[in-house]
C-alpha cells in the first residue's frame, strides 16, 4: 500500500493563506509523515537488539504472516511461486553470563522458477528435488531493509546430493551469513542421478533462479535489492558456478568455487582412462577382458538405484 | 615406501557438523590388497594428489564397502562416509551421467552390454557428441571474479583438474580475475573452520563456519583489495586453522601447475 492511495483534504480560507499557513503546512506535512509511517512497511524502526524477540509489527514478520494467509498472500505466492514461508525467531546461547547471538531472526522463504514445484501446501514444503529442479530457499535477516548500504546477497550451491533443505548441518553457513546481515539464497544442487536438468543447463538455471530471487526481494517484497551479489559453491555446486561464471549477464560480482569447478569433463575423462588402466592391470591377474568393470559401472550392479 | 592411504587417513580426519569426529575417507582396517594398491615409493609422495581413485583396484571395485547399499537411491550417509564419497563422487555416477548427456546412444549400449565404457573415446564419436562435450568444457572466459579453494589431497576432484581449469582462465588472459588457493593436505571437505561455543548448560552450540574466503572475495570485488592469506581448516587438526598462500601471493598466478608443485613440495618437506 502506498502513500498515493490516500488523499488528504486541506481547507484553505478564500483569499489564500494567511498567518496560519505555516501551521497548515506543518499539519499537512505531519499528516503525510504519519500516513507514510503507518502504511509503508519499509521505514519501520529497526529493533536495536538482534537477540530480542521480534516485534509484532516487524515488516518482515508481517510479510511472512501475509504469505501464510490463505487470502491475503495468494497473489504474492502465485506471482513468485512461493510454496513455503516461515518466520524464525533469534537463536541465542548463554556463555560466561553473556547472551550470544547465534542466528538472527529471519524469514525463510522457498521459491521456484518451475511452476510444477510451486504448489502451495499449508503443511509444509514440497521437497524440491527431483521434481522441482530449480528452486531456492531465501533467508532474509530481520532488519535487512534498514541496513546502511551496501546490501549483499550470498547464493549458496551445496555439494552433490544436498538440496536447499538438506544443506544443514553439513554446511553450517546460515548463522554466520545472517549475522552479517546478508540475504542467503540456497539453491538446489541438482542430483546427477534423478535430475531432469541437462548438465548444460546448470549455469543458466543457477543464474535464473538467483535473478528470480533478487526480483522477488525487490519487486515482490518491496525490499531493497542487493547492492552486491556473491555466490559460493561447494563441490558440485562449484561445478555449476564454473558454468554460471562464463555466461554473459552473470548476476554475481564474485564467486567462491570450493573443491570443484570447471572439472566435470576432465573428471569424466579421467574415469574413462582409469577403466583402461584398470583393465590392463586385470588382464595380467584376472579376467583379462575388462568385463568386470563394465559390470561394475552398470546400474544393475547397484551403483545406480 | 610410504603408505599413503594410511597417512592421508590421519590427515583427513575431520569433525563433522554434528560434532562427531571421524575419518572421512579411510577404512580402519585395510586389506592387504588395498595396502598393496596404495603403497607407493616415497619419491612419489608429491604425486599423490594425482593418483587415480580407489576403484582402479579390482579388489576394491568389487568390495561392498565401495558401493551404494542395495536399493538405496540416496547417499549411503555419513555413517559410511568412505562408501558415499567414493561411490558418488569418484565413482561412476558422475561419469555415467556425463555420458548420458553427451552420448546417450553409447550410454545405452554400455547398459545393454554391447560396448564397454572404457572404450568410449570422444575423438571417435560423431560430431554431435563432440559438440556436446565441447559445450560442457569450460572455455576459461569468465565473466566475474572467482576465488577458488582446493585441497592438495582431494581424492574426489583431483587437483589436476583444478590446474587445468585455472590454466584455461590464464590462457584467456584473465588471470587477474581469479585468485586460487591450494590448501596443503586438505581432502574433499569444506575448507573453513566451524566455530562453536559451550553454553551455560555445557552444550556445544555451532556458530557456523568462518567466512574467511567470503571476506576475501568481498574486499576484492568491492574495494579492489587483492586477497591475502586464506585461513582454512587444518586437515591434521580440525579444531585449528592453517594459513594458505594464494598463487598470486607466491608470484605464480599465471603458472598453476608450478603453484601446485610448490605447495606439494612444501608439504613433503614439512613431513
Amino acid at each position: 500500500m502506498h502513500i498515493q492511495d490516500y488523499r488528504v483534504a486541506v481547507f484553505v480560507p478564500p483569499g489564500g493563506p494567511r498567518g496560519s499557513d505555516t501551521l497548515i503546512r506543518l499539519v499537512v506535512f505531519l499528516s503525510f509523515f504519519l500516513i507514510a509511517t503507518a502504511f509503508d512497511p519499509l521505514p519501520s524502526a529497526a529493533q536495536t537488539d538482534p537477540r530480542s524477540p521480534t516485534d509484532r509489527s516487524d515488516p518482515l514478520k508481517s510479510l511472512v504472516d501475509k504469505l501464510n494467509d490463505p487470502q491475503r498472500g495468494a497473489a504474492l505466492r502465485a506471482q513468485w511461486n512461493i510454496d513455503r514461508a516461515v518466520w524464525n525467531e533469534p537463536v541465542t546461547a548463554v556463555r560466561n553470563g553473556a547472551t550470544v547471538l547465534v542466528t538472527p531472526a529471519h524469514a525463510d522463504i522457498h521459491t521456484s522458477i518451475d511452476s510444477v514445484g510451486a504448489l502451495w501446501s499449508p503443511d509444509g514444503p514440497l521437497i524440491s528435488a527431483p521434481h522441482n529442479p530449480t528452486s531456492a530457499r531465501v533467508f532474509i535477516p530481520r532488519g535487512y531493509q534498514n541496513q546502511t548500504a551496501p546490501k549483499r546477497m550470498v547464493s549458496f550451491a551445496p555439494g552433490g546430493g544436498y538440496t536447499e533443505y538438506t544443506f544443514e548441518p553439513r554446511y553450517a553457513i546460515r548463522s554466520p551469513v545472517l549475522r552479517r546481515g546478508y540475504v542467503l539464497c540456497v539453491i538446489n544442487a541438482w542430483s546427477t542421478v534423478a535430475t531432469p536438468i541437462p548438465l548444460g543447463q546448470w549455469g543458466t538455471r543457477l543464474n535464473e533462479v538467483v535473478v528470480f530471487a533478487q526480483k522477488m526481494l525487490s519487486s515482490g517484497f518491496a525490499l531493497p535489492a542487493p547492492t552486491f551479489d556473491y555466490a559460493w559453491g561447494e563441490s558440485r555446486g562449484a561445478r555449476m558456478l564454473a558454468y554460471s561464471s562464463e555466461l554473459s549477464g552473470t548476476p554475481f560480482h564474485g564467486v567462491i568455487e570450493e573443491r570443484g569447478g570447471g572439472d566435470l569433463v576432465d573428471s569424466a575423462l579421467q574415469q574413462i582412462r582409469l577403466l583402461n588402466r584398470s583393465a590392463s592391470r586385470q588382464s595380467g591377474r584376472r579376467t583379462g577382458n575388462g568385463r568386470l568393470h563394465q559390470q561394475n559401472w552398470s546400474p544393475h550392479e547397484n551403483y545406480l538405484a | 615406501m610410504a603408505d599413503y592411504i594410511s597417512k592421508t587417513g590421519r590427515r583427513m580426519k575431520i569433525t563433522s557438523r554434528d560434532g562427531v569426529s571421524r575419518d572421512e575417507f579411510i577404512p580402519i582396517a585395510l586389506t592387504n590388497d588395498v595396502r598393496s594398491f596404495f603403497r607407493l615409493p616415497a619419491s612419489a609422495k608429491i604425486l599423490m594428489p594425482l593418483i587415480p581413485p580407489y576403484n582402479e583396484n579390482p579388489t576394491t571395485a568389487r568390495d561392498e564397502r565401495f558401493r551404494i547399499p542395495t536399493g538405496s537411491a540416496t547417499r549411503s550417509g555419513d555413517d559410511s562416509p568412505f562408501d558415499s564419497v567414493l561411490a558418488w563422487s569418484t565413482g561412476p555416477i558422475n561419469t555415467r551421467r556425463f555420458l548420458n548427456d553427451v552420448d546417450p546412444a553409447y550410454s545405452a549400449a554400455v547398459d545393454n552390454g554391447s560396448v564397454l565404457l572404457k572404450n568410449w573415446d570422444p575423438a571417435t564419436r560423431p560430431p554431435d557428441v563432440r559438440d556436446a562435450v565441447s559445450r560442457l568444457t569450460p572455455t576459461g572466459k569468465i565473466k566475474t571474479k572467482i576465488l577458488k579453494i582446493h585441497g592438495t589431497l582431494d581424492p574426489n576432484i583431483y587437483p589436476s583438474t583444478a590446474i587445468s581449469y585455472v590454466q584455461k582462465i590464464v590462457d584467456q588472459n584473465l588471470a587477474n580475475q581469479i585468485r586460487w588457493y591450494l590448501v596443503p593436505g586438505m581432502g574433499h571437505v569444506p575448507a573453513t573452520l566451524e566455530e562453536t561455543l559451550v553454553d551455560v548448560n555445557g552444550k556445544t552450540v555451532s556458530l557456523g563456519v568462518q567466512l574467511t574466503h567470503l571476506d576475501l572475495l568481498i574486499n576484492w570485488a568491492e574495494k579492489g583489495s587483492d586477497p591475502g592469506d586464506f585461513i582454512g581448516i587444518d586437515p591434521s587438526d580440525p579444531t585449528k586453522t592453517i594459513v594458505a598462500k594464494g598463487a598470486h601471493q607466491l608470484g605464480l598466478q599465471s603458472s598453476p601447475l608450478k603453484y601446485f608443485w610448490t605447495v606439494s613440495l612444501a608439504i613433503a618437506q614439512h613431513d
